[in-house]
């Protein structure tokens, strides 16, 4: 067993540091690099060189990989130019909201499947049994852009706090300026 | 059972409907919405108070606060915001086509050359203090010329022989009163405009009470700058100048602002509360728009055609014109095509073949306008080479070009008045290919126009459509012998303009031989004595003379020019002035209520 477990983990080793080597070679192959594309069409050669000097990119290709790697192995996983952030603290920062939102449709649907499998095996060739495949094949061809919108429809027409309301049409005191707004989360 | 069946026929019944409904708004036919005010575009009440929303472009977050812009952080919005904290001594302000630096909003006098143009004196206007009552002086705008003059490779606005390398030295009159001794005489409107709207006065009480070096000290600001969730938290940001002050940046680069109530200048806020709001695309902009969850926001280009819906709603539709041109470069180093882009015949039957104004009115729906030269629009006469496919099929068929098997060759080789030109071969295919930017439906059908019309004078262009950042990166300066100059003949990156020009429009950056963003190589003496008068003579024509004749010796192709945004702005949010600059005077703003004669 534990001799198994060694291979299989040997092989995904193998395996990741192949996936690592075709992602660098791949963003090293994308014709630009990064340095035009962060400073714009203003920065001089000068800044172009500078920054690609502080960033490395004037290290041959397997100096660069191997710092790539020492860094992807230490959980530096670079700095974010557009959010002026490191991405590991982006991704912190976002992991639990998606967790929670993964577990929760997680758990909603082994509350739903459970039962409802149940349901079809018990009632199999009857109605129930068809007609919750056939809501199963809908939900499934339904691309997921106009599920949600029809999702957040049918939430929002049964909610009177979403529902929307005229704005009056001008302000009516000095110190409350602004209309009212729909309290409609947008 | 019944009532069970009952209930899913319920919940069956409700996404059909949610469905049915949803396809109306999915192919862009929802309701029009709710009426946000009644009030016109005049009339009305001012009132004191109230929050205005503003929408910032796509994509565009806020992530900068450091007024020294690092490399990569020196976007519009970034400085649009600093500014509003941290006052520039300079700053431009539009009067009519053109701009003066001449703004109340400056912290400083109008500057004082002397020595032949050698010296500048500028003294800073008496009464401004920071937030904390300190009052604002010449050891503040010092301290901000040491720190790029220690660390200008470090600082984004730094271009060799220009700021800070253009002064030899910064004397110190007196607590409100500095001189600058530049390396030699600068056209003093050129220099106020391009050099000195970058000076600002930084707090050196409060962000170096230390007396660091610059370069300690600089190193400690941009440690600050970099901590993006500690904008609003961190005390040395607190120190401000500005009509405004910091009261939320969230990390998804939303931006509160509210009022500095020790703000001393003339343009004290209205409102009690800014919100600059982010948006990942133009699309979800444009939903919350619809939603009424903006009050100062844009139209994208393609949805134009329902502004009317959205001034029935009680918005002014207002184009945002920058201070911007747009152009098709043109690598005049390119081993083979190269030599036929240096023909002057060629490029103008290639511009009289470019539609401007049809294009600005049928793509762009209106919100783009001809570029007629290296300057903005505004600055000049008219177009030089107007649409005319017969004059460029003139000029073709005069400098020996035929069609043979339906495309254009050259059968009369060689210079010469009439023949093709030195360097284009014989039978060589008049054919071109253009590098465009991709993610834009305008400019993919700009491109497309573009090549139907060149067709027409039998001219083949390959579009070839890259994102914007693979673009950038191949368009680039190159020398004839390099790999990368055979990669790309003609490239466009102009969607949101091709070059946002500082408030003096010269081309020392664009069009000056070897300059740093003279992408297609171009080099003309002509242009480059043209540039120097505008940078070094005190002649007010300079600029002028400098636009109208490199309008005409097309360095590139001129192409309309997209407004930076189509506005939509309440009927009831007044005082918005959209800066060609692209700054914002958010303390301008107020809102008015029904009643009254109005203003």
């Amino acid at each position: 067993m534990i001799r198994f477990l060694a291979k299989r983990l040997t092989q995904a080793l193998v395996v990741l540091l192949l996936v690592s080597v075709l992602v660098f070679v791949l963003l090293h192959l994308l014709p630009g690099g990064p340095a035009r594309a962060i400073l714009g069409v203003q920065a001089t050669p000068d800044a172009v060189a500078h920054f690609n000097h502080r960033q490395g990119y004037d290290r041959s290709l397997p100096e660069q990989y191997v710092t790539y790697l020492g860094r992807l192995l230490t959980g530096d996983l670079g700095e974010s130019y557009k959010l002026n952030q490191s991405v590991a603290s982006l991704l912190a920062e976002r992991l639990p909201k998606t967790a929670l939102l993964a577990g929760l449709a997680l758990a909603l649907a082994a509350v739903v499947a459970v039962p409802l499998g149940v349901l079809q095996a018990v009632r199999r060739g009857r109605a129930a049994d068809y007609l919750l495949t056939g809501v199963a094949i809908l939900a499934y061809a339904t691309p997921v852009f106009s599920s949600a919108w029809s999702s957040s429809w049918s939430s929002a027409s049964n909610s009177s706090c979403c529902r929307p309301k005229r704005r009056r049409p001008t302000p009516s005191a000095a110190s409350s300026p602004r209309p009212p707004r729909s309290s409609c989360p947008s | 059972m019944g009532l069970r069946t009952t209930r899913i026929r319920g919940l069956l019944g409700r996404w059909a409907a949610a469905a049915l409904l949803g396809l109306p708004a999915l192919v862009g036919c929802g309701p029009a919405g709710n009426v946000v005010t009644e009030l016109g575009t005049t009339g009305g009440t001012p009132v004191e108070g109230g929050t205005a929303t503003m929408a910032l472009p796509p994509a565009s977050t806020p992530n900068w606060i450091f007024p020294i812009g690092a490399p990569g952080y020196l976007a519009s919005y970034n400085s649009a915001i600093q500014d509003l904290l941290f006052l520039r001594l300079f700053t431009p302000a539009q009067k009519g086509d053109a701009l003066t630096m001449d703004s109340p909003r400056n912290l400083a006098e109008m500057p004082r050359y002397s020595d032949h143009h050698t010296t500048v004196s500028i003294t800073l206007k008496k009464g401004y203090a920071w937030s904390d009552g300190t009052p604002v002086t010449t050891r503040d705008v010092k301290f901000w010329f040491d720190l790029i003059k220690d660390n200008k490779r470090e600082w984004a606005g730094y271009s060799p022989k220009l700021m800070p390398d253009d002064v030899k030295e910064f004397e110190t009159v007196d607590d409100r009163t500095f001189r600058l001794r530049l390396d030699r005489a600068y056209n003093p409107t050129w220099f106020t405009a391009n050099e000195l709207q970058d000076f600002v006065a930084l707090p050196v009480h409060a962000w170096n009470p230390g007396n660091e070096s610059p370069r300690r000290a600089f190193a400690r600001l941009m440690r600050h700058a970099e901590q993006f969730s500690r904008f609003a938290t961190d005390p040395l940001w607190k120190t401000v100048d500005g009509p405004w002050r910091i009261e939320k940046w969230t990390t998804s680069g939303q931006v509160s602002l509210v009022p500095n109530r020790a703000y001393r200048g003339p343009d004290k806020p209205r409102l009690d509360r800014v919100v600059l709001k982010p948006f990942t695309t133009a699309d979800s902009e444009f939903n919350v728009l619809r939603a009424g969850g903006v009050d100062y926001g844009y139209l994208p280009p393609a949805v134009m055609a329902q502004s009317r819906q959205f001034k029935e709603r009680g918005y002014r539709i207002d184009p945002w014109e920058g201070w911007a041109v747009t152009y098709l470069v043109l690598n005049f180093h390119h081993p083979t095509v190269g030599a036929l882009l240096r023909q002057d015949y060629l490029r103008q039957a290639l511009q009289h073949l470019i539609d401007q104004k049809g294009i600005s009115r049928v793509i762009w729906h209106g919100s783009a306008a001809p570029t007629r030269g290296p300057v903005p629009a505004g600055l000049l006469d008219d177009e030089p080479y107007p649409y005319d496919p017969g004059r460029a099929r003139t000029l073709l068929a005069g400098h020996g070009w035929a069609e043979r098997d339906g495309t254009l060759r050259c059968v009369r080789p060689g210079p010469g008045a009439d023949r093709c030109g030195a360097g284009v071969r014989g039978g060589q295919e008049l054919r071109l290919s253009l590098l465009s930017q991709s993610g834009s439906t305008e400019t993919s059908n700009t491109m497309q126009a573009v090549k139907s019309d060149f067709a027409r004078a039998g001219i083949v262009l390959d579009v070839r459509q890259q994102p914007l950042n693979t673009v950038l990166g191949t368009t680039v300066p190159c020398e004839r012998t390099e790999p990368l100059c055979a990669q790309w003949q003609l490239g466009f990156f102009g969607t949101q303009g091709s070059w946002y020009f500082p408030p003096d429009p010269s081309g020392e950056k664009i069009f000056a031989s070897h300059a740093p963003s003279n992408m297609g190589s171009w080099s003309d003496p002509e242009t480059d004595r043209l540039i120097r008068a505008t940078e070094y003579s005190a002649d007010p024509a300079a600029l002028r003379d400098y636009g109208r004749t490199v309008a005409r010796r097309l360095p590139v192709l001129w192409m309309p020019n997209p407004a930076y945004q189509v506005s939509a702005i309440r009927n009831d949010l007044r005082g918005v002035d959209q800066n060609p600059t692209l700054s914002l005077a958010p303390q301008n703003w107020y809102y008015v209520k029904k009643g009254g004669a109005g203003r």
